[in-house]
């Protein structure tokens, strides 16, 4: 299997520092840089795009989103990992749209970062029980139905087997126990939440192509 | 009975007064000669001039008389003659030349008056002679029952034809006219007082009806109770009348006149007694003193009228005043003419018309103050429009105020929480982590288990007082996605068991703050001492009570809860589950710590 291509963009040292060595101890893991802001973070994205992006939101140049948008624009099966301090709703939504599949706590432990990276390359997304219950209320049908065979299945909304999971996810229980709950894996599991995020990046791209034709931007 | 044949005579005399000339003239009868009947037998003649009023002569006045009258025909009649009477009675027997031609009433029988009305009887040609013709009238009557014989008109049928229809016209057919008008206007009136309740028209009415009854009258010669008692009732009627239209009047104009109305109602009470009584004595003179009292009332009233419309001058006034003059003096026409001189009998009274301009003074005042309501409850629905308009927008601007207090009102208490809660918690944390190191006693990894637990702390309350956190449940699922990685790193498995609970389970966000808070106290307290291999989290929600119970139990290593050093963690925890009236319960042994949280559920309802 090939190495997993990665770029750290974290404007503290002493969090780039730590990043940097536990992606570095990992052996399949290729560190292909790691930078401070986000206009050095946009000249590496113009060589090449990595397979993980690892980006702190709040960079002194500018917001952490633009860059995962850029990166996913440019290659869609770039993993952006967001990095937050306070882990609330909105900040991590608003990745998410912008087309982020993962996103971790600053104060989380180094190994933390690396199992998440892992996950994200086998397919999966972590989501906490408040960030479920957000999706659940964006993107809930409006009766319930599932969206069965429209053709627009990839961007549409939940799917009754998604919604289900995000219950459960909402309700605190773990990947593990969703499993155990819907007869499915965890890795199933989290590899539904993974493209329920792809979902609402696509959606919400889809409405701002929209609302940008309604303006007469394009 | 007669009446419709008077009917049916006047609407033809209608139709020949316009086609026939003058050539013979009708001729009136000024004088005859009177002998009072005995046993059905004239024989004491004497000549009287006519009008023959009885109750103008004194009572030693027959009450049953013959006259005999003298009509002189030049040359043969070639038409049917006529003997018109414009007034007699009360009941009348007419002969020509000793055959009687016509009877109105019988004579013996005391219960009926055909004096109201005009009598026509035609006279065949056949019984006409060449020369002196006799006509004998025999006339019966109560005394002081208007008993008399007015003037007689002979002459061809056509001519009399148009007399007897003028002055029908004017007494029956008027007085019916009157008499229509009375019914529907007071019928009117009265349906109109008993929905307003209003008196003023409740008088009219009562007034207007009794009118319509006198003038109904005209029209019945044989009232169903004898005359003694019928022509009281009558004469009441009338007093009543103008008892009541003198109230009506007072009250239009609003003027109290309070001892102008004391003596009308003792007017209305004593004048049917006055009306019987003069009957009942067939003394007509006490009647006739009565209407001069009836006379000064109305005309008392009538001044007032007056007077009140010259001080304030408006319309109702000047119509009530105008129809107050015409009836006083129609009234007092009427009185001088039939009360004081015998010569009236068969004339013309002119009262009954007086009615009339009640009448239309009342119309008028009905549609004014009907127009008046109109415009009035218009004007009210536009005012209230407004009114309410204006309520509804000082409401708005009222609740508009009250939930802008209310907001910072809940702001500030939300504020407050803030503060108190980063002086309880993450301050105070704060504070006792700067002594211990600035006291030196404190090697790296303490300092970062002291800065973690109060990162924990903040990150706590940014999950529960976060808005848009729905539920004890989704915090408490957000906490255990966030320490997760760190027991996973331990190498410790963490197991909620969450069975059994609804989607949702609120509790005050205060209260959800606390009991996280010390579950996470319980947590890392168990993954930091006791390096357990399992922790489990049991939440169970109890009914009846609605209690929630919170389980933290490790197969660690136990301590004595009694002991210090463990004790500031255990006091925080206790004095957490203290401030949301909880009970917290730590056990201990080898093998392993248990702590229980149990928290009463606040009533919903």
């Amino acid at each position: 299997m090939d190495q997993t291509s990665i770029l750290i963009v974290e404007d503290e040292p002493e969090f780039l520092r730590s990043y940097c060595e536990a992606v570095g101890r990992e052996p399949g893991f290729s560190l292909v840089g790691a930078v401070t802001s986000l206009g050095a973070a946009n000249a590496l994205l113009e060589r090449q795009v990595p397979d993980v992006l690892v980006v702190d939101l709040g960079l002194p140049d500018g917001n952490g989103t633009e860059l995962i948008r850029r990166a996913v624009r440019q290659r869609h099966d770039c993993d952006a990992l967001v990095v937050t301090v306070f882990g609330d709703d909105r900040h991590v939504i608003d990745a998410i749209e912008a087309g982020a599949t993962g996103y971790i706590l600053k104060d989380s432990p180094a190994s933390e970062l690396v199992r998440c990276i892992q996950e994200l390359r086998a397919g999966g997304s972590p989501i906490s029980p408040s960030i479920a219950r957000r999706l659940l209320d964006r993107m809930r049908l409006p009766d319930g139905k599932a969206a069965g065979a429209a053709p627009q299945a990839q961007q549409g909304p939940l799917t009754e087997r998604e919604a289900e999971i995000l219950r459960l996810v909402a309700k605190g229980l773990s990947f593990a126990e969703v499993g155990a709950a819907l007869a499915i894996s965890s890795h199933t599991v989290v590899a539904h939440v993974k493209s329920i995020y792809r979902k609402l990046s696509v959606h919400s791209r889809g409405e701002a192509v929209f609302e940008a034709s309604q303006m007469g931007l394009l | 009975m007669a009446i419709p044949i008077q009917v049916a005579r006047l609407a033809a005399s209608v139709l020949v007064a316009a086609a026939c000339g003058a050539h013979a003239s009708p001729v009136r009868i000024d004088r005859a000669e009177m002998a009072p009947l005995v046993d059905h037998a004239a024989t004491a003649w004497r000549s009287v001039q006519l009008p023959d009023s009885w109750d103008h002569a004194d009572s030693s006045h027959p009450v049953r008389v013959a006259y005999r009258l003298r009509a002189y025909l030049d040359k043969p009649a070639d038409e049917s003659h006529a003997i018109y009477i414009p007034r007699a009675g009360n009941r009348v027997e007419v002969r020509l030349n000793g055959e009687i031609l016509e009877r109105f009433g019988n004579l013996e029988v005391a219960s009926a008056d055909y004096s109201k009305l005009p009598l026509l009887v035609v006279t065949p040609a056949r019984l006409l002679r060449t020369g002196d013709n006799v006509i004998e009238i025999r006339v019966a009557a109560e005394r002081g029952h208007k008993g008399g014989l007015s003037r007689v008109w002979f002459g061809p049928e056509r001519e009399i034809n148009s007399l007897y229809g003028k002055r029908m016209f004017w007494l029956s057919t008027g007085s019916l006219l009157v008499a229509s008008a009375c019914l529907v206007l007071g019928l009117l009136a009265l349906s109109v007082a008993w929905r307003l309740g209003d008196r003023i028209y409740a008088w009219f009415g009562v007034a207007t009806l009794l009118w319509s009854l006198r003038m109904v009258n005209v029209m019945i010669p044989e009232p169903p109770v004898p005359l003694t008692w019928w022509d009281p009732l009558i004469n009441a009627a009338y007093g009543w009348y103008i008892a009541l239209i003198c109230l009506f009047t007072l009250d239009v104009l609003e003027l109290r006149a309070s001892l102008v109305r004391r003596a009308l109602g003792l007017f209305a009470i004593v004048t049917p007694f006055v009306a019987l009584y003069s009957s009942l004595q067939g003394t007509p003179r006490i009647w006739t003193a009565w209407a001069a009292v009836m006379l000064l009332v109305a005309a008392t009233v009538g001044v007032q009228v007056i007077a009140s419309t010259v001080r304030r001058p408006r319309t109702e006034g000047v119509l009530l005043s105008l129809s107050a003059l015409l009836g006083v003096g129609a009234g007092a026409r009427d009185y001088l003419l039939y009360r004081s001189s015998a010569a009236a009998y068969g004339s013309f009274s002119v009262t009954r018309y007086v009615a009339l301009a009640f009448m239309l003074a009342m119309a008028w005042i009905l549609i004014d103050r009907f127009a008046r309501a109109m415009r009035s409850e218009a004007e009210a629905n536009r005012t209230l429009t407004r009114r309410v308009e204006e309520k509804e927008r000082q409401l708005a601007a009222n609740y508009e105020h009250l939930r802008r207090l209310e907001r910072e009102h809940a702001t500030a208490d939300e504020r407050q929480r803030i503060m108190q809660d980063m002086h309880d918690g993450l301050g105070s944390q704060l504070l006792s982590s700067l002594a211990l190191v600035e006291r030196g006693a404190l090697d790296q990894r303490g300092m970062a288990q002291l800065l973690r637990e109060a990162i924990d702390d903040m990150r706590l309350a940014i999950d529960t007082l976060a808005p848009g956190h729905e539920g004890l449940l989704e915090s408490l699922g957000n906490l255990r996605y966030r320490l997760e990685p760190r027991f996973r790193a331990a190498g410790t498995e963490l197991r909620f068991s969450l069975r059994d609970l609804p989607d949702r389970i609120d509790v005050p966000q205060d209260a959800a703050l606390q009991i996280l808070r010390v579950l996470q106290e319980a947590l890392t307290n168990a993954l930091k001492h006791a390096r357990p291999k399992l922790v489990e989290v049991d939440v169970v929600l109890q009914p009846d009570p609605p209690r929630l119970l919170l389980v933290v139990s490790d197969d660690g290593a136990g301590f004595d809860p009694r002991a210090p050093g463990r004790g500031r963690g255990l006091s925080g925890m206790q004095r957490r589950a203290k401030g949301i009236g909880a009970s917290l319960d730590v056990s201990s042994g080898a093998a392993g710590t248990r702590v229980t949280l149990s928290y009463a559920m606040p009533s919903l309802a």
